[in-house]
């Protein structure tokens, strides 16, 4: 099965690692990362594994908590997984000299 | 003649708090840039500034991401003094919402720059080696 990742998860991945890396150090951005990549990785094995969130008429969409903080968001039908979206939890911006590494 | 020392105020550890939250509330309620600018310079005197740390965080970006990407990041400060929930995404609900959201999310299955699991564990292999 094929499996595509969309250019707006890239940006918001590549946003939230910057973000991490920023308030909370670069443990915590390797951790995000290791999570978001096993979880592709379990997609890309099983998509059924999410919660269904939505049933289309070519597609299910289902969600998968990846990481304490993003729940990933993507659709399968029988030859495509595409990872739709990242969705994180609210968060305050921490002061950046009390929480880096 | 024998003079009485002034008593010492007591301030208890209630109090102190209080009067933290309220200079936090004034700070967060300040616009003036030229008040933040004397807050910053008197409460961070070490600090670095905005800058700085946006030269800093471009500097882990071009170690980290693509030229391409970097530059999109530059967009929005490399994150700094940014809050994440700006490009927080709230999920669909309802049924007519998740209609709508599935519409758009067709039309984005159009665009350019989608990547393959294997391209997007190559792209950010470095993550994974702070």
């Amino acid at each position: 099965m094929k499996f595509a990742v969309s250019p707006l998860v890239r940006r918001q991945f590549e946003e939230r690692a910057q973000w991490y890396e920023h308030y909370r150090g670069k443990d915590f951005v390797k951790s995000f990362a290791q999570n978001i990549f096993s979880t592709y990785r379990a997609i890309a094995q099983m998509p059924t594994i999410g919660r269904i969130e939505q049933k289309g008429k070519r597609a299910t969409y289902r969600s998968f908590l990846a990481h304490p903080g993003c729940r990933i968001y993507y659709v399968h039908d029988q030859t495509l997984i595409r990872i739709q979206r990242l969705h994180f939890s609210a968060m305050e911006t921490p002061p950046s000299t009390l929480n880096r590494n | 003649m024998e003079t009485k020392e002034p008593a010492a105020p007591y301030y208890t550890r209630p109090k102190m708090q209080f009067m933290r939250q309220a200079i936090i509330r004034g700070i967060e309620q300040e616009n003036d840039v030229q008040q933040l600018e004397q807050l910053y310079a008197r409460y961070n005197p070490l600090g670095k500034t905005f800058e700085e740390e946006v030269a800093e965080a471009r500097a882990w970006a071009e170690a980290h991401f693509e030229p391409e990407d970097v530059e999109e990041l530059a967009k929005v400060d490399f994150t700094v003094g940014h809050d994440p929930e700006e490009w927080n995404w709230n999920p669909p609900t309802t049924d007519e919402e998740w209609e709508r959201q599935i519409a758009e999310w067709e039309e984005e299955e159009k665009m350019d720059g989608w990547i393959t699991l294997e391209e997007f564990e190559r792209r950010y292999a470095k993550l994974l080696d702070p």
